[in-house]
């Protein structure tokens, strides 16, 4: 079984302490908090780009992990939008079609709006056959209906999905909630 | 020291003194040792500039020069450079600015130049911070070494040059056309005009040389 252990982990970015002791398994999980309260931090130690100042996280049954952070213009690679998606080991159709992008296969990615720059990265980020896959404010820069459709494709995903959001808003079914306070990441009480 | 003005004075003193002779050099990393709070980069970082810095060393000795006056002069800059990187608040570049250019009859070219070179700090630091996300984000994707790292620049200068065009359309938007009005206020403490003096005194020493400080003595 896919899972992610988060072993009595702490974090520490700056004058910022996170700590975290949770169990990940197969499903959607959305992590919620105000914004400042470490879910960039979580997200970004969960995808290697930070080593727990103690404590450890255990990936079991995870063959691929990808994560994609706020700023899609950090994951662009290609020159054109075309490439960008190759750039992922994927075929370009149907992809852009589903994307909204068909007939800009030729576009350059950097021009694209902030808001398509997300959905190609999403895009791709959600059609690669990872297995564990972290994803720091993805609903941010889209609109309801977008938001609607990344919620739906979130659902369907196997393995292991985190989701980190500031919003309580127009968030998809997940398997379990997660929230950051007091410098703590717990289960949602609802 | 939180007062910019002697902290950058201090540092351009030491910086001379370093530069000029060992004795500056020693000199000035006692001054580090005795008046700031010896606060160094990361282990990492200190690894990295160390290794490079007795590579630099070695080659310098093999090649014919003083390789040892090498090492203690660059090891002397680099800590007093550490001082000066952990010491900057935000704000202090802008305050200086603003304030060398009222002091020369030039204030509106004080306030640009102070404005540029906040900015131009601050966007270094966002810069890092992308950089360590953008090569993450890279590094995903398993490409070969060579494009990888020119898909890294690549992104960084996009990113940067987005970043750029963003923040000038916002100080745009706010009202900025060149110059303007900032009164900075600063309150030196007697500690930071005792350690800017020691620091004047080591580049003093470095360039008379401790012969001639003992002969004036006498």
């Amino acid at each position: 079984m896919t899972a992610v252990i988060l072993d009595h982990v702490v974090l520490e970015r700056g004058a910022f302490r996170l700590e975290a002791d949770a169990v990940f398994g197969p499903g959607l999980h959305v992590v919620v908090g105000r914004i400042g309260t470490g879910k960039s931090t979580l997200a970004l130690a969960l995808a290697g780009g930070l080593a727990p100042l103690s404590g450890a996280i255990h990936f079991e049954g995870v063959s691929r992990r990808l994560w994609v952070g706020q700023s899609p213009g950090h994951h662009l690679t290609g020159a054109t939008v075309e490439s960008e998606v190759e750039s992922w080991g994927l075929p370009p159709e149907p992809l852009l079609g589903r994307l909204g992008l068909a007939g800009r296969g030729n576009a350059d990615p950097f021009r694209l709006s902030r808001g398509e720059q997300q959905r190609l990265v999403l895009g791709c980020a959600l059609a690669t056959d990872a297995d564990f896959l972290v994803l720091d404010e993805p609903f941010a820069p889209l609109d309801v209906p977008g938001r609607i459709a990344l919620g739906r494709a979130l659902g369907g995903r196997p393995g292991v999905t985190i989701a980190t959001t500031h919003t309580d808003r127009h968030l998809p079914p997940a398997t379990a909630r997660w929230r950051i306070r007091n410098g703590r990441l717990g289960p949602e009480e609802r | 020291m939180n007062d910019p003005r002697y902290r950058l004075l201090a540092v351009a003193a030491l910086s001379g003194a370093a530069f000029i002779s060992v004795a500056g050099a020693i000199g000035a990393a006692l001054w580090w040792f005795v008046c700031s709070n010896r606060t160094l980069p990361s282990g990492r970082t200190v690894l990295y500039l160390g290794v490079t810095v007795l590579l630099a060393a070695a080659a310098t000795a093999v090649s014919g020069g003083d390789g040892v006056q090498y090492l203690v002069r660059i090891s002397a800059v680099l800590l007093v450079a550490a001082y000066a990187y952990a010491s900057q608040r935000d704000g202090d570049l802008f305050d200086l600015g603003a304030w060398i250019g009222a002091r020369v009859g030039l204030p509106a070219v004080g306030f640009d130049l102070g404005l540029t070179a906040e900015l131009t700090l601050g966007s270094l630091e966002a810069a890092a911070d992308d950089l360590s996300q953008i090569r993450l984000a890279v590094e995903q994707k398993r490409l070969p070494l060579l494009p990888r790292w020119f898909a890294v620049g690549a992104a960084l200068l996009h990113v940067e040059l987005r970043r750029g065009r963003e923040l000038a359309g916002l100080i745009a938007l706010r009202g900025y056309a060149g110059g303007g009005v900032h009164v900075p206020h600063f309150a030196p403490t007697l500690a930071e005009r005792l350690a800017t003096g020691v620091a004047i005194s080591v580049l003093l020493f470095a360039i008379l040389g401790p012969r001639d400080i003992f002969i004036l003595s006498l």
